[in-house]
């Protein structure tokens, strides 16, 4: 291994088991032993594979949670570790951090690891919090005299001076997390493995470990960072790796896999949007899909903020469907703010009954006064009458790039609010 | 910690008082309580591990760290226990050496210098079973049950309630196969000078902890590899 790696993981994979294999009693081992000899015929177990994708399956009961990894992560990088909901992140984290073993392949680590995975493991409510402090401290690996030298800035850091030796079950949750926080902040490992556990506590609080994590990201030791807030991976990584159903696949600059992670999710949306069955309505059509276009009609990705772009929505026909329809659009953030309506009806339009099998809506927005991010869009198509015909709550993730929008040279910063709109000071 | 106190009042009262089983010249609180703080000691080192996996998953499947530590974590507090009883052994000696006048003779012999070698043999022994256990109970949940059953029955399997020369001649060979027979023996030969020493035995209890320790924890390192998966 080369000695400027920190982490090298070559044709690393974890298969899992679905079902309740595993853990189980003798008794049961047995009984399902004696069934199979007397049937001589191996019990099929029923376990359901929807939601799992199928190239991850390796028979009914197996599947690769993590496939034919290969990565290196150089020392003293800050790498951000991005992707969906069970790509096989946490996974990850717990070969990297030796609490479990791949099924294949290898990972060669150089440096002492600490893994966060979570805040506070091994605190016992009834002791105080100052013996806590000792007792995370040394399941997280540190020694004694270690955390003796940092004890004061510990419990400076998490502000329960107060309360330093009272049990912690008589703590408030947030108190007890920044505690085990605290603690781990102070750590000082060669590699740093951190899973979501910066979401915690007040906001005052999470800037500072965001603070606290840019600090040990500056002091030169590998972090291995977990987030799905973008915009924090953005500010801490340098680099990131976006994983998908158990595999790498996008490896670079951190902005760069953020947008591709974006543009995979939006497109995953959109092909199952003619599936979905949540959604409102008699459902005599029903929107199948959406594409975005620029102003000279080119499909894009995303929208630019402050240029002409157009959404189109196609629609099947399901059933006949004899009276003008109406459809209007809902945007609102990530947070379920409704930030704006745009509706047919307020320019008194409407959509005529077709025979045609499908429809297509085209949507034109001149200037697009969002600031960079994603947004949601529900689309609500109704009858005259006022019967609801289909209504998609979250139909689809519109992502939105940074631009310079007012023209001044400057882009404007997405923190400092979502819309943005013509002004001018005198 | 009480529970040995508890027992020994326990069984002298029944089994010294009503079932009137000897107790080899000695009196029987003494007799009881001395074979009991080192079983106390056994079984908390075995029950107290068996289900080492299980009682720590939620630890286990945060962090990494050598699992082994639990094991002999809970192995050195358990002797803090024993340290409290032996004092409390000391106590009813003297009352009983000293105030109480008895026609029994007892006092502690020379096999005391045996102390820091049975110690460390109880508590390998009794760690190897609670390895071995906590290796099974991770695979199967339904061993939890046994955990307390085994002690139990190994606790009568062995001379605590009663001295190993009363086991009839045709059984005793099956009895002296128990490692901790010879332990106890040992441990009341040197406490109470009465019992029975033998050095043979003694080296066999050895020997058979040792494997069971160190297949205990060849299984336990096995495990703890994988363990997390199906915890």
């Amino acid at each position: 291994m080369d000695s400027s790696l920190a982490i090298e993981a070559t044709n690393l994979s974890k298969k899992y088991r679905l079902g309740t294999i595993g853990m189980s009693s003798l008794r049961e081992d047995l009984s399902r032993w004696w069934d199979r000899k007397k049937q001589n015929a191996s019990a099929q177990i029923n376990t359901k594979t929807a939601g799992i994708d199928q190239s991850r399956m390796i028979n009914d009961s197996e599947f690769w949670a993590l496939h034919d990894l290969n990565f290196q992560i150089p020392k003293g990088e800050v790498v951000g570790l991005i992707g969906a909901n069970g790509s096989g992140k946490s996974t990850l984290l717990k070969i990297l951090s030796r609490i479990t073993e791949p099924t294949q392949g290898e990972v060669k680590i150089r440096g002492k690891v600490a893994s966060l995975l979570e805040v506070g493991t091994g605190f016992h409510p009834e002791l105080t919090g100052r013996e806590n402090v000792y007792i995370n401290g040394a399941i997280l690996g540190m020694t004694r005299r270690e955390v003796d030298a940092k004890f004061h800035e510990i419990v400076e850091f998490a502000g329960v001076s107060d309360f330093i030796d009272t049990p912690i079950k008589r703590y408030s949750s947030g108190m007890t997390v920044r505690l085990g926080f605290a603690v781990a902040a102070h750590l000082e490992p060669d590699i740093l493995i951190v899973d979501e556990v910066l979401a915690v506590g007040d906001l005052r609080f999470q800037n500072r470990c965001i603070k606290q994590m840019q600090k040990i990201a500056n002091s030169g030791k590998t972090v291995l960072f977990v987030s799905h807030q973008m915009t924090t991976v953005e500010n801490l990584c340098k680099s990131a790796f976006l994983l998908s159903e158990g595999k790498v696949v996008f490896h670079g600059p951190t902005a760069k896999v953020i947008s591709t992670y974006r543009e995979r999710e939006t497109f995953l949306h959109s092909n199952s949007l003619s599936e979905r069955v949540s959604r409102e309505g008699n459902r005599n059509c029903k929107l199948v899909g959406f594409e975005l276009r620029n102003g000279s009609h080119l499909k894009i990705d995303s929208l630019i903020s402050g240029e002409v772009a157009y959404i189109i929505l196609n629609f099947e026909v399901v059933r006949e469907q004899k009276n003008r329809m109406c459809l209007s659009l809902g945007i609102s953030t990530p947070n379920q703010n409704r930030i704006a309506h745009l509706c047919m009806k307020t320019f008194g339009q409407s959509i005529a009954p077709t025979s045609d099998k499908t429809f297509e809506v085209r949507l034109k927005l001149p200037r697009v006064e969002l600031n960079q991010g994603t947004y949601k869009v529900t689309t609500f198509l109704d009858d005259e009458s006022g019967e609801i015909i289909d209504w998609v709550v979250d139909a689809f993730t519109l992502s939105i790039t940074e631009s310079d929008f007012y023209g001044t040279g400057m882009v404007p910063s997405p923190e400092k609010g979502c819309l943005l709109m013509d002004h001018s000071f005198s | 910690m009480l529970q040995p106190l508890f027992l020994t009042v326990v069984f002298t009262l029944i089994f010294g008082e009503f079932a009137q089983i000897p107790t080899e010249g000695l009196p029987p609180l003494l007799f009881y309580n001395s074979g009991l703080i080192i079983w106390s000691y056994f079984s908390s080192c075995f029950t107290g591990n068996a289900s080492t996996f299980t009682a720590n998953a939620g630890i286990y499947q945060k962090v990494y760290y050598p699992r082994l530590i639990n094991p002999l974590a809970n192995c050195t507090s358990a002797l803090f226990g024993f340290s409290i009883q032996a004092i409390f052994f000391l106590v009813y000696f003297c009352i009983y050496k000293f105030l109480i006048p008895t026609e029994e003779f007892f006092t502690m012999t020379w096999a005391m210098v045996l102390l820091p070698v049975l110690i460390p043999l109880v508590a390998s022994l009794g760690l190897g079973m609670g390895l071995w256990m906590s290796v099974l109970t991770a695979k199967y949940r339904d061993f939890n049950q046994i955990t307390g059953f085994l002690a139990q029955a190994l606790m009568y399997a062995t001379p605590i309630i009663y001295p190993l020369s009363e086991i009839p001649e045709k059984y005793r060979f099956w009895a002296s196969l128990n490692p901790m027979a010879p332990v106890v023996e040992t441990f009341r030969f040197a406490l109470l000078g009465k019992g029975s020493f033998s050095a043979p035995h003694l080296i066999y209890s050895g020997i058979v902890a040792l494997c069971i320790l160190l297949s205990g924890m060849y299984f336990f390192k096995r495990t703890e590899r994988r363990v997390v998966d199906y915890l």
